[in-house]
């Protein structure tokens, strides 16, 4: 078996609070999608940011390993990890229109995404061919728009197609489809569905949705309080859920009275 | 914009078009003398009349307009340069950097700084040549007027530092100075804007102040300010000497009236 492509052994809080996650653990294979489930508030979104590092800009702290391609990223200096951002670890945020620049032209948000590891502008590839990869409008125009000329779902595949410019590793979705409707959500699973196809790239696909993680994920960690309390794949932990949170989080599923229950 | 704002606009345009092209006319010399006519009356040939020295009035009047809007607009930029690095630097680096600046500035807003500029520009030796009076005026309204923007911008900063598509920024790889130039900057545009533009005002009237005083721009060089020195004569108090202290109500109106918050800011 392969060396994982990521493992990570880390503890992360804020300043004047406790660990928000104790001892979190996880690893995710080389053209994998790894799915994290867990409730509001049960570190999901720290998760993403402790791997790259960046909980500092929101006053936290990080302990422990994050082993990314033999290099553990917690020990790399700044300038080192910068380098990694973006270009091997790319990140998707959960909210598609704060996410972007306001007073940025979508166009110039992508070249400005392009030089941040790039110093010629010139090389950066056609914004409408990586648009084309995420079914968004190939028209010229689209590039001179502002982000509040976007709707929803539109500005969550620019920062996709953001996140993929430099064909990252890994990519780690923190909740990309929670601000979207059902049917735009489902869309954008089956793109990033599709990209890691494309791209071999894996995915840390991190949601409260358990159906949406277990539609989509090869293998689905389940967050509580911080640590995750049971891994494995979707159908074991739909059919044999073994931790109680896991039973819990399934009964919770809202269920049509006319369809037969899940678990 | 309203018509009023924009009836304003124009007259600003009209003000400062009006005293640039003047200083392309020859005829309109700040510092010519007409000996045989000095402290005469308005007339056709002089509009406004002539000083004690037989300087026209009113081309006097329309070179200090030039000065005191071109170097109040200078000054206003100079202060907000200022503004942007040490009010940024306290919203964007938080810490002791943001409680050091941020005493400087409550230090700053809490001295009397009209009188720290007579102080400062009366400090001056009386031999110090008259272009070096006027740049080192406004060099001092630049730097004792960071203060009140620099608060503003850290408070604009602080806000962006939280946002959401900085981090977005700095996940893309984005390093402090592109963070800073690229992201934090483009946003602050409004905020720069808006305390542009409430400054320059404020500058008019302290050159007026310091002008009045004598503690502005040395002879022969005209502001608003000195010109207004001639009230002190109660020889000269004729109708036309005032013509400076109508051009700065009028222009300060209509500065009040062409920003967007009616300059209930300044």
């Amino acid at each position: 078996m392969s060396a994982p492509l990521l493992a990570a052994n880390i503890s992360a809080g804020y300043a004047g609070g406790p660990d928000v996650l104790r001892d979190f653990e996880l690893t995710i294979e080389p053209g994998e999608i790894a799915g994290l489930v867990g409730e509001s508030g049960s570190g999901k979104s720290t998760v993403a940011m402790a791997l790259l590092r960046l909980l500092d800009y929101r006053g936290g702290r990080v302990r422990g390993n994050v082993w990314f391609r033999d290099r553990d990223l917690m020990a790399l200096p700044q300038r080192e990890m910068r380098a990694i951002r973006g270009k091997e670890i790319a990140l998707v945020m959960q909210s598609p229109q704060a996410s972007l620049n306001p007073a940025m032209r979508i166009g110039a948000q992508i070249r400005e995404c392009w030089r941040a590891h790039n110093r010629r502008a010139d090389e950066c590839p056609d914004p409408l061919e990586l648009f084309a990869m995420v079914n968004l409008p190939g028209e010229p125009e689209f590039l001179n728009r502002y982000p509040r000329q976007l709707s929803v779902g539109q500005a969550q595949r620019v920062l996709i197609a953001m996140a993929i410019l430099h064909r990252p590793a890994l990519l780690i979705a923190d909740e990309p489809s929670s601000a979207l409707d059902a049917v735009t959500a489902q869309e954008v699973l089956n793109l990033l569905s599709r990209l890691r196809q494309q791209l071999g790239m894996s995915i840390l696909y991190i949601s409260h949705d358990l159906l949406s993680v277990a539609s989509f994920c090869d293998r689905v960690s389940i967050l509580r309080e911080g640590q995750i309390v049971e891994t494995g794949a979707p159908e074991s932990l739909f059919t044999a859920p073994k931790h109680p949170y896991t039973r819990r989080l399934l009964s919770a599923i809202p269920q049509p009275r006319f369809l037969p229950t899940m678990a | 914009m309203t018509l009023s704002s924009k009836i304003a606009a124009v007259i600003l345009v009209l003000i400062l078009a009006g005293s640039i092209t003047a200083g392309f006319f020859p005829a309109m010399s700040y510092a010519r003398q007409h000996r045989e006519a000095t402290g005469a009356p308005a007339s056709l040939r002089f509009p406004l009349g002539t000083d004690d020295l037989g300087r026209d009035r009113f081309a006097r009047l329309l070179s200090a307009t030039r000065f005191s809007l071109l170097l109040a607009a200078a000054a206003s930029a100079g202060a907000l340069v200022l503004a942007f690095f040490l009010g940024g630097a306290a919203g964007y680096y938080g810490g002791w950097c943001d409680r050091c600046i941020v005493r400087a500035i409550d230090l700053m807003l809490s001295v009397p700084w009209l009188l720290l500029l007579l102080a400062a520009r009366a400090l001056l030796p009386l031999n110090t040549p008259p272009a070096l009076t006027l740049a080192v005026t406004y060099a001092l309204l630049a730097a004792l007027g960071w203060a009140s923007p620099a608060r503003v911008i850290r408070a604009g900063v602080q806000h962006l530092r939280s946002a959401e598509f900085i981090l977005r920024a700095r996940a893309e790889g984005c390093g402090e100075a592109r963070v800073l130039l690229r992201h934090v900057l483009p946003n602050l545009k409004p905020v720069l804007t808006a305390q542009f533009w409430t400054a320059v005002p404020v500058f008019i009237l302290s050159e007026a102040n310091l002008g009045f005083l004598g503690l502005s721009a040395g002879e022969p060089f005209p502001t608003w300010g000195s010109l207004l020195r001639e009230l002190q004569n109660p020889l000269l108090l004729r109708p036309e000497a005032f013509a400076p202290a109508a051009a700065i109500a009028i222009t300060l109106l209509c500065f009040r009236m062409v920003t967007p918050w009616g300059g209930s800011q300044v």
